[in-house]
């Protein structure tokens, strides 16, 4: 875990009141430094963990969420138990209140129970948070997409110390650290395979996670870890600092304080009428693992020549009228594409 | 007994449901329930009437299938049909009823409807029945079909609450009592019926009219109005017996 020397590119001296395409247009992941400093939130954290509890429960409109809890033997890794087809935590309903004052309880301990709430839209509890709280967006960052389309989403995620699993997203992300110290261990998304990626379902977030224990690594177990520890890189966050995360970067996160809050935003990068990729690799499952090799390596050929060449391959040398739905998905075409596999797949 | 279980394609990929109707199935009633989702199509056959609730004493819209007790004049007893061009929901949903599953994700609380099944019911029947997945796991029609029933009921509990309440304050429910004569010359005295009162629905003033068809219940009340004609219907019926 510790010989990854490769640090992320920190952009320390800005005046950036705003996150603007300048950022989001990076294809690697970029710390902005004290971004979010200015925060109330931000700023009461600083003073004290209980400042910030204070702030927090001064927003909170009283909805139970769906809270975390695992044993102090987890140490604060939200994964599987043994058998691996088991979660090694529950989720129970409870008002957020409860558990700030549940963490506040177990400050001492020195092994405390696991506690965190993980990705939660802000709205849900704390819908006047943002208004002092909030990180503004240049319109630049969403491209062709309306803001609606984008579907920027706020949301927060608290705990004590605890360890997400390293997993990707499909959308581009800015993690705002407001309270504790953060680490995010980062891998490009073609280390995949060196990660060892674990079962598809059930997910400790709905995410598939690293099998791999980063603290504790069994090179044995997981020979291909080395690779992927090369190719890796740290961001150490400060209350204040933001880190963009391009889409489908894999990453571990760490919450290294007794309390800590981490508030980020995801967008959507496509249309909303498109379909989600998590969705064809299902259908893949089902319609071409299993299929003989050889017609697998045909598919893989196929598919770089429709999907994943740069995209005019497979047009230039037809009419534009003859392109169908090989041309750009409309939501028209989208639609026609859609009742299509419904009616396929419905047998 | 009953036994609900959540439905999916692999613990229940050979589950068969009967398409008959049998006394044994529970389908000798008398009335049933109904919806303001269904009203269209039930009131060109079957007489609709308001019943109140012996437990809270508030009204529920009902349809009228027969004249005494456990008598269902639709059920053909021979061949197990049921002699309509439109079944009531809640029995072509035949085992199958709304759950309701903690879908919740990012911290909100979402409770979204579900389809469940009563395993102990006697519809099921894994010989002859209907399939209710396709080969594969797919959905079958049958399966669709009991969805949008579903869905009627689901959406049509809400409504009738909606509809009853504004007809409530609206003090247009009135009982009915009706005198059925037989050709055989049994005659059969039946009360505890309500339906809308035709004056004092003509008495109601322009607003009152406004706020009713806003509310998209003025048609249901002309329609459980002229609904009551179909109890010629089943008088004709039993006239046949």
């Amino acid at each position: 875990m510790n010989n990854i020397s490769r640090k992320t590119q920190a952009i320390v001296d800005h005046d950036f009141a705003e996150v603007s395409a300048n950022i989001t247009a990076s294809t690697e992941p970029l710390i902005i430094k004290g971004l979010v400093k200015h925060w109330p939130l931000v700023q009461a954290g600083i003073k004290s963990d209980e400042a910030a509890i204070e702030y927090l429960k001064s927003h909170y409109n009283g909805n139970p969420a769906g809270v975390y809890f695992g044993e102090p033997s987890i140490k604060g890794r939200f994964a599987y138990d043994e058998s691996v087809a088991k979660l090694n935590f529950e989720i129970k309903k409870t008002p957020l209140d409860e558990m700030l004052d549940i963490i506040q309880q177990h400050k001492g301990d020195e092994t405390p129970p696991a506690i965190y709430i993980a990705s939660n839209k802000i709205k849900y509890h704390f819908p006047t948070l943002p208004n002092d709280n909030d990180l503004p967006f240049n319109d630049d960052v969403f491209a062709d997409l309306s803001l609606a389309d984008a579907d920027l989403l706020a949301s927060i995620w608290i705990g004590n110390k605890t360890l997400v699993s390293c997993h990707f997203d499909a959308q581009k992300n800015i993690a705002c650290c407001v309270a504790g110290q953060r680490r995010f261990t980062l891998f490009p998304p073609e280390q995949i395979a060196n990660l060892y990626p674990g079962p598809l379902e059930p997910t400790p977030g709905g995410q598939v996670i690293s099998m791999v224990d980063f603290a504790n690594p069994n090179f044995e177990q997981h020979p291909r870890f080395a690779q992927a520890i090369e190719h890796a890189q740290v961001a150490e966050l400060e209350p204040g600092d933001a880190l963009f995360l391009p889409s489908m970067w894999w990453h571990q996160v760490e919450a290294l304080s007794p309390f800590n809050i981490l508030i980020n935003y995801w967008w959507n990068t496509t249309a909303p009428y498109l379909g989600q990729a998590t969705d064809a690799l299902t259908h893949a499952l089902l319609s071409i693992k299993d299929c003989p090799p050889e017609e697998k390596k045909a598919w893989k050929a196929i598919f770089d020549y429709y999907i994943f060449n740069d995209h005019d391959i497979a047009t230039t040398h037809l009419p534009e009228a003859s392109h169908g739905s090989l041309g750009k998905v409309t939501s028209l075409s989208a639609r026609q594409l859609r009742a299509k596999l419904i009616n396929k797949l419905n047998r | 007994m009953t036994k609900h279980v959540l439905l999916d394609n692999v613990t229940h990929h050979d589950l068969k449901i009967s398409p008959y109707f049998k006394a044994e199935f529970g389908d000798k009633l008398n009335t049933v329930l109904t919806f303001p989702t269904e009203l269209a199509t039930m009131q060109t056959i079957y007489p609709i009437f308001f019943r109140k609730d012996s437990k809270n004493d508030t009204y529920q819209l009902v349809a009228m299938l027969g004249f005494e007790q456990d008598e269902n004049l639709f059920l053909n007893e021979k061949n197990h049909t049921w002699q309509a061009d439109y079944i009531p929901a809640v029995v072509t949903k035949g085992p199958f009823l709304i759950g309701f599953q903690d879908q919740s994700k990012d911290g909100g609380s979402e409770q979204a409807p579900v389809v469940h099944i009563d395993m102990d019911s006697p519809r099921i029947d894994n010989e002859n029945g209907i399939p209710v997945f396709l080969e594969h796991g797919g959905i079958s029609p049958y399966l669709k079909t009991i969805n949008s029933q579903l869905l009627n009921i689901y959406q049509g509990m809400t409504a009738a609450e909606a509809m009853i309440n504004l007809f409530t304050e609206m003090d247009l429910i009135e009982p009915v009592n009706l005198e059925i004569t037989l050709n055989n010359g049994n005659k059969h005295n039946l009360s505890g019926n309500y339906t809308i009162s035709d004056e004092k629905l003509a008495g109601l003033t322009g607003q009152e009219l406004d706020k009713l068809n806003k509310a998209g219940f003025l048609q249901s009340a002309f329609l459980i109005m002229t609904s009551m004609n179909n109890v010629g219907r089943l008088i004709a019926i039993k006239n046949r017996q």
